[in-house]
Order: C-alpha cells, then sequence, then structure tokens
C-alpha cells in the first residue's frame, strides 16, 4: 500500500489549502446533520410530552394554541374554562380520568401547574409513568405541597423539606410575590425529557388559594365556585370512541368547550411548519452542492500545482490509473474526516446549547449517534463528492507524460 | 399530507441499499370492500329512510329546537351504529384517511380509519360503523389525513357497548400509500 503513504505524504505537503477544504466540508456537514437533527427533537419532544391522552379539553378557540400552551407552556394563554365542568365530563360514558391543569402563575420564571393527584399516576412521558426521583408526589389537595421538575430541581438547588413562595403571573419581579404563601417541597421527579423537567406542580386547591389571597396571609377556600382551569387532560376506556366523546363535550350546554386529539393538533402544526422545514433543508442542501463544488474546484486547481509531482510518479512507473486513483482518494478522505468533523462539531454545538433550546423552545436535543437518515445523506454525499473529483482525476489520468517533464521552454 | 422528499427518497433508498421488499400478502387473499359494505343492509335503508324524512326540515332556522331535537336523534342513531357481521373475522382491503389517536408516533401506534377526509375536525363524526379502529403492523409510520390501503382481519369492536365507539378493529398486516 505504498501509494496510499504517498498520497498522504503529498496531501501533507499541500495542507493549507487541503484544511480549508475539510473545513468546509465539516461545516456544511454539521450544518445539515444540525437541521436533520433539529426538526427530529422538536417532532419527538412535542409528541413525547403528551402520551396516553386522548383529549385536550379546553376553551373554545385554536386547537394548536390549546396544546401548546396547555402542554408545552409556550405561546399565548388560552380562555380559561370553570373548573366544575370536571364532573359533566366524568359523566360521558367512555371517559375512563379527568385531569384539570391550570396554569397562569410562576415560580422563578418556571411554569407552575395547578393540578390533581390523578396527574401523576395518569400522565406519560415518552410513554412511560412519571418517576419520582425523591420523595413523594401530591397526595393531599388540601396543603401547600410542591413537587418540583428534574430540571427546576437542578437549575434552583432546592432541596426536599425547603420552603417556597410562587409567583402570581409570569413576572419575577419581587412585587407579586405571594411571599406568605410556605409551599413544601415533598417531591422532585426524574427528568423525563418534556417540559414537565420545567414546571412545578401544586394542588388545584392551592393554586386557587393563590388566587384568594387575604390579609392574614392565604387561606384554603372551604369551596371555590369560581375555580377556573387552562385545560382538563382527558383519557378514555374505549379509544374507538374518542369522537363521539368529543361530540358530547362539544355539546356540553352553554359551556363553549373544545376537545383537542392532540396527534392531530401536532400533526397540523408540523405541516404548517413545513413549510419552514423545507426552507431550511434547501438552504443546507445549497450550503453542501457549494462546498461539493468547492471541493472539486481546489482539486482542479490543485491538479495544476502538480504537474511535475504526477509527472514524476509517471515518470517512475505509475500507471494513469494510478494516477486517477490518487486523486480520487484524496477526494475521498477530504470528505470523510469532513463528515466526522462536522459531526463532531455538531455534538459539541449540541452540548453547548442543550439549555437554551430546552428552556427557550421546549426542545430537547442531545447528542448520539448519527441516524440511519443521516448516514443515507452523508452517503449520498460521499458519492457526489466521489462523481464530481471525476473531472480533475480523469484530468490527471490523461495528462501526457512528455509535456510535463519538458516544459515549453521560455 | 404531503411529505419531505428526503424522507421519502431515503425510505427507498434503504429499501434498495438492504434490498428489502415491503411483506407481501403471502396466501392470504384480502377482498378489497368499500366503506358502504361495512353498514348492515338494514340500517343502511333505515338511514336513508331517516335522511330523507329530515327533508322537510328543510326550512328551518339554526337552532330552531325542532331542528336540533331531529339532529339529537340522528347523532344517536348513528353512534349506535351497529356493526355488520359480513365481514367480521375476514380478511379485507379497505381504503381510508387516518386519524391518529398519539401524539407521539411509536411504531405501533393504534389510529382510527375513517372514509371522508376532515373527519377527525369537522362535525358530525362518521356513524360508529364507518369508524375502524386500525392496529398496525410493527413497520407503519403514518401522520394525519393520510390516505392508506389497509389490509388485515376485521373483528368487531372490543366494547361495542359502549356507545359511540367504533364498531370495527382491523388487526392490519399491511398498510400501504393509497395511489
Amino acid at each position: 500500500m505504498v501509494w496510499l503513504r504517498i498520497a498522504f505524504l503529498s496531501a501533507l505537503a499541500r495542507k493549507g489549502g487541503l484544511l480549508i477544504m475539510v473545513l468546509s466540508t465539516a461545516i456544511s456537514v454539521a450544518i445539515l446533520l444540525g437541521v436533520f437533527k433539529i426538526r427530529d427533537d422538536t417532532k419527538t419532544s412535542f409528541s413525547n410530552a403528551i402520551s396516553g391522552v386522548d383529549l385536550v379539553v379546553g376553551a373554545k378557540g385554536s386547537p394548536t394554541e390549546l396544546i401548546l400552551y396547555s402542554v408545552f407552556h409556550i405561546g399565548r394563554a388560552t380562555n380559561t374554562i370553570a373548573a366544575s365542568y370536571e364532573k359533566s365530563l366524568v359523566a360521558i360514558k367512555p371517559v375512563a380520568w379527568v385531569v384539570p391543569v391550570q396554569l397562569g402563575d410562576s415560580f422563578r420564571g418556571y411554569p407552575v401547574v395547578g393540578t390533581s393527584v390523578e396527574f401523576f399516576t395518569r400522565i406519560k412521558a415518552q410513554g412511560r409513568h412519571l418517576e419520582l426521583s425523591e420523595g413523594k408526589t401530591l397526595t393531599d389537595p388540601t396543603l401547600f405541597e410542591v413537587v418540583l421538575g428534574a430540571n427546576v430541581a437542578k437549575n434552583t438547588q432546592l432541596k426536599l423539606g425547603e420552603q417556597i413562595a410562587i409567583t402570581h403571573g409570569s413576572g419575577t419581579g419581587p412585587k407579586q410575590d405571594h411571599s406568605n404563601s410556605p409551599f413544601r417541597i415533598v417531591g422532585i421527579l426524574k427528568p423525563n425529557g418534556t417540559p414537565i423537567d420545567n414546571a412545578v406542580f401544586i394542588s388545584t386547591n392551592a393554586f386557587d388559594a393563590l388566587h384568594d389571597i387575604e390579609e392574614g396571609g392565604i387561606q384554603f377556600a372551604k369551596l371555590n365556585p369560581d375555580s377556573q382551569v387552562s385545560a382538563f387532560y382527558v383519557g378514555l376506556k374505549d379509544r374507538g370512541s374518542v369522537f363521539s366523546v368529543r361530540r358530547q363535550i362539544e355539546a356540553l350546554p352553554n359551556a363553549g368547550l373544545m376537545g383537542v386529539m392532540p396527534g392531530v393538533a401536532l400533526d397540523d402544526l408540523w405541516s404548517t411548519m413545513e413549510v419552514a422545514e423545507n426552507a431550511l433543508l434547501i438552504i443546507s442542501l445549497g450550503v453542501l452542492i457549494t462546498t461539493i463544488l468547492g471541493i472539486t474546484a481546489t482539486l482542479l486547481v490543485s491538479l495544476e500545482n502538480r504537474r511535475r509531482e504526477l509527472a514524476i510518479f509517471r515518470a517512475i512507473g505509475a500507471k494513469p490509473y494510478q494516477l486517477l486513483r490518487l486523486v480520487l482518494f484524496e477526494a475521498l478522505f477530504i470528505s470523510l474526516i469532513g463528515i466526522a468533523l462536522g459531526w463532531l462539531m455538531l455534538q459539541i454545538m449540541i452540548l453547548l446549547s442543550t439549555d437554551y433550546f430546552r428552556t427557550s423552545w421546549g426542545v430537547v436535543t442531545s447528542i448520539g449517534l448519527p441516524t440511519t437518515h443521516d448516514l443515507l445523506s452523508l452517503l449520498a454525499l460521499v458519492i457526489v463528492v466521489l462523481i464530481c473529483a471525476c473531472i480533475p482525476a480523469i484530468k490527471a489520468y490523461r495528462m501526457a507524460l512528455n509535456e510535463e517533464l519538458n516544459p515549453p521552454s521560455t | 399530507m404531503r411529505r419531505s422528499f428526503l424522507r421519502l427518497s431515503s425510505a427507498s433508498l434503504i429499501g434498495l441499499v438492504l434490498g428489502v421488499n415491503s411483506p407481501q400478502g403471502e396466501a392470504t387473499a384480502y377482498k378489497e370492500i368499500e366503506w358502504d359494505d361495512l353498514m348492515p343492509e338494514g340500517w343502511r335503508k333505515k338511514m336513508i329512510l331517516e335522511v330523507t324524512r329530515m327533508r322537510r326540515y328543510g326550512s328551518l332556522m339554526d337552532g330552531d329546537p325542532k331542528a336540533d331535537e331531529a339532529y339529537a336523534r340522528l347523532k344517536k342513531a348513528w353512534d349506535t351504529a351497529p356493526p355488520s357481521k359480513v365481514y367480521i373475522g375476514k380478511a379485507i382491503r379497505i381504503p381510508g384517511y387516518v386519524v391518529p389517536l398519539d401524539a407521539e408516533r411509536m411504531q405501533s401506534s393504534e389510529f382510527l380509519l375513517v372514509p371522508y377526509f376532515g373527519a377527525c375536525i369537522h362535525s358530525p363524526p362518521p356513524p360508529a360503523n364507518q369508524i375502524i379502529l386500525v392496529k398496525p403492523p410493527k413497520s407503519s409510520k403514518v401522520r394525519t389525513m393520510d390516505a392508506i390501503w389497509v389490509e388485515g382481519i376485521l373483528s368487531e369492536g372490543r366494547s361495542y357497548s359502549e356507545i359511540g365507539s367504533s364498531a370495527y378493529v382491523l388487526n392490519a398486516d399491511k398498510i400501504t400509500p393509497y395511489r
């Protein structure tokens, strides 16, 4: 394999230009894989967050908005509905369970979710039930207990048993602090890669109490007829009856309710976003094509500089096809090293930006091996590079020996 | 709905590279049926009669109690629509639109198959005997309102006693895009 060594040493002698080629390949590979990654992770982290829920019920309006707000805690607050509709929902025959969700308050910037004890047994994330890493879930709906999502606990460094205050509204300003509301941390959830990680859970009664504040501190109202919720999560005994249940929910007199099937709403969202998604893809493909053309051009130019070198190879007995092989291998190595480097760059970028994506977009990214889809695209890239590299390779193959060793005298 | 070109092409590429073809229906012959075949003949005639009779409400305004009552009666009839026994236990092949039941797309998430586009959004929903709960084979991934062919053994809905449930369950052997 002496020719491999020759190819390597020859490349080393021209490392400046080749390094730039490798870098440009790496960057375009990182962009392409990054677009794939963001697309896939957005979809999975959104759809994983709501497994086990058959219908999300809220005030009539935009289904996508309801899902985004009540499940992912992003976007505009939707209208609230009376908490008393829970009874009407449970009365619908195929309904197995109903979990209320109250939103609107925050704790140090993390959304506070007022919910029932059942939330922790019914809701799944990534197809699995919620698990505690410490403590217990909310058990007594009349206590100021709070359960923290994994990230909240990690980022605030709060421990089990500590007392905290919860802010009214979504701001972090001190004025609106319900400072005299002593919530005690009773549980911390295990991370599951969904918005649940970033939320703080209290009981619906405690949530109502926050809004019913009296001079001498907050107290649980005996009965709060005005209690409002943002949404109900509904699970069915029989999933085939979802249409009928939804119709019955929407037919409840004077309620103005809407039932949203999460899968349908998310698919709607994806098809809206498909335009942006495709634009991103086209841009990254454009970058990729530029890179491939760049590699070809650089190889062509370097061929001019290598006339002597190639001629010497011929003179010491290299066959034309061996020169062809030399150039093709150079292109292959550039693209392979570029791909490896690009993948590495992407992993580093992901590591650096995970927190940003999670907190501002609710998207969970993680480093990982390339998917089959990624590998196929990269394989396609290598093949295209090799095809394009045929142009300079064939040129090297055809270079006449005598012409090179005897440059026209000036 | 639309899929990005890349995803399609990569799927076909995998097929080419690995030499894998989707499993063809072995010895089983799937009988191609229509949605009308899933309505019991008697019930269907009754519904046609019912709807025809409703024509006389044509002059009523929206929100008229008489119209509301007639609508409620029809919806009840649709929710309790009985299944036809003709194809129960038979291998069938039927086209329809997908309504996903799960947000996450595991490889084998159940979904509903309905006869017309938009059935998941528009009210009223189709009659119970015009909804099939499909249990897909491992290798399928579908999205809302994808048009597909489903092949498999038809059985009666799990809990038909439950009002408004889909009257049928189909254990799908194969799912192919509708063309």
